[in-house]
């Protein structure tokens, strides 16, 4: 026979639609792909890498307004917030604080951008400027203040599997472990914390920092993390919106082949072809 | 012209003393500085002031503004 009985089924695939979407603070996302707004070379470099990325959500810095130059006004009119929801970050903060106090102006910033029910904070305390690592208790103490003030708080942490549990119980809506330090592009270096912290979270697990290539946001994704913040390795790439396109694919990648199921692992190997009927003298 | 009350003031904005005309109202004190209100979050004092204060929010020597806005950045 020259047809095969039982022809492939077309597109028998995983479908990315059996995946209910990315939910934090009641509020569901279909891209699993977060992206930044800094260190690019240009606005336009970072409009067009926004889209290529499919990304919904945006992080975006509070700052003075520096300049009375036409365009100081930043990123308000340069990002179509009808379509991007705006996640205001309290980088720059090194105490709990000042993390509260900027966490209240970008939640105004929000709502002048269109996004009234906007109470999304992505919670930075770093006193520490060469390793950017997050303070764990300005962290917690902040995260707590804020969630009382009715914030949807997504905590930037270090990957501690504990402190992660605490933030949970704090009331947080995310956890955001690092995969290394801020920029660094290392990849993920403390996998088998990550690894426990997803196993043990009951709210979305962001991978924040550190992926450099597309591999590793597709690392970080098949061990079952629920999303990926990244920013340098786009902005910082040879061609920003070709980067941002290609972490895109593999965030769905990584996610799809997570509820696919990979194989056991082995010691040895196990020929994929028959045993029986070789062929032999 | 001679109402103390529109003599220049002193007040500080972003972390810097400036000066500008007295008598004016906060919305007012934004565009003599070039911001545009509608793009701009305002603590006034210490505190987030809603911009329906704005036009009516006296300022006053002394007072401190901190204005801002968002700007690229990941981390």
């Amino acid at each position: 026979m020259a047809h095969s009985p039982n022809p492939l089924p077309s597109a028998a695939v995983a479908s990315p639609a059996q995946d209910p979407g990315l939910v934090i603070g009641g509020r569901r996302f279909r891209s699993r792909l977060m992206t930044g707004t800094g260190k690019y070379p240009s606005l336009a470099a970072m409009q067009a890498s926004l889209v290529a990325s499919g990304c919904e959500i945006v992080t975006v810095a509070v700052r003075r307004v520096q300049s009375q130059a036409s365009g100081h006004e930043g990123l308000l009119e340069a990002i179509d917030w009808q379509r991007i929801w705006m996640l205001p970050n309290t980088a720059g903060c090194a105490t709990a604080e000042e993390a509260v106090r900027v966490a209240r102006l970008g939640r105004e910033l929000a709502k002048l951008a269109g996004q009234e029910d906007n109470t999304f904070v992505k919670l930075e305390v770093i006193p520490d400027s060469r390793h950017l690592l997050p303070d764990p208790i300005g962290t917690l103490r902040a995260a707590e203040i804020l969630v009382k003030e009715g914030f949807t708080v997504l905590p930037y942490i270090n990957a501690d599997p504990i402190l992660a549990k605490h933030l949970e119980e704090a009331g947080c809506a995310t956890v955001m472990p690092l995969g290394s330090p801020i920029g660094s592009g290392q990849g993920i270096r403390n996998a088998a914390n990550i690894a426990l912290i997803i196993e043990n979270s009951r709210v979305p697990v962001v991978v924040d920092a550190g992926i450099g290539v597309p591999s590793e946001a597709a690392q970080a994704m098949e061990m079952g993390a629920d999303a990926l913040l990244i920013n340098s390795a786009i902005a910082l790439a040879g061609d920003p919106a070709a980067m941002a396109h290609a972490m895109g694919q593999a965030c769905e990648a990584g996610r799809t082949a997570f509820l696919a199921g990979r194989l056991p692992r082995r010691a040895q190997a196990s020929a994929s072809s028959p045993q029986q009927g070789l062929v032999g003298p | 012209m001679t109402d103390p009350s529109l003599a220049p003031i002193q007040l500080r904005l972003n972390g810097e003393e400036r000066s500008c005309p007295g008598g004016l109202g906060l919305e007012a004190v934004l565009e003599h500085f070039g911001y545009r209100p509608q793009l701009v979050v305002v603590e006034f004092n210490g505190e987030i002031l809603a911009r329906r204060h704005w036009p009516l929010q006296a300022v006053r020597q002394a007072d401190v503004l901190e204005v801002v806005t968002i700007v690229g950045g990941g981390s």
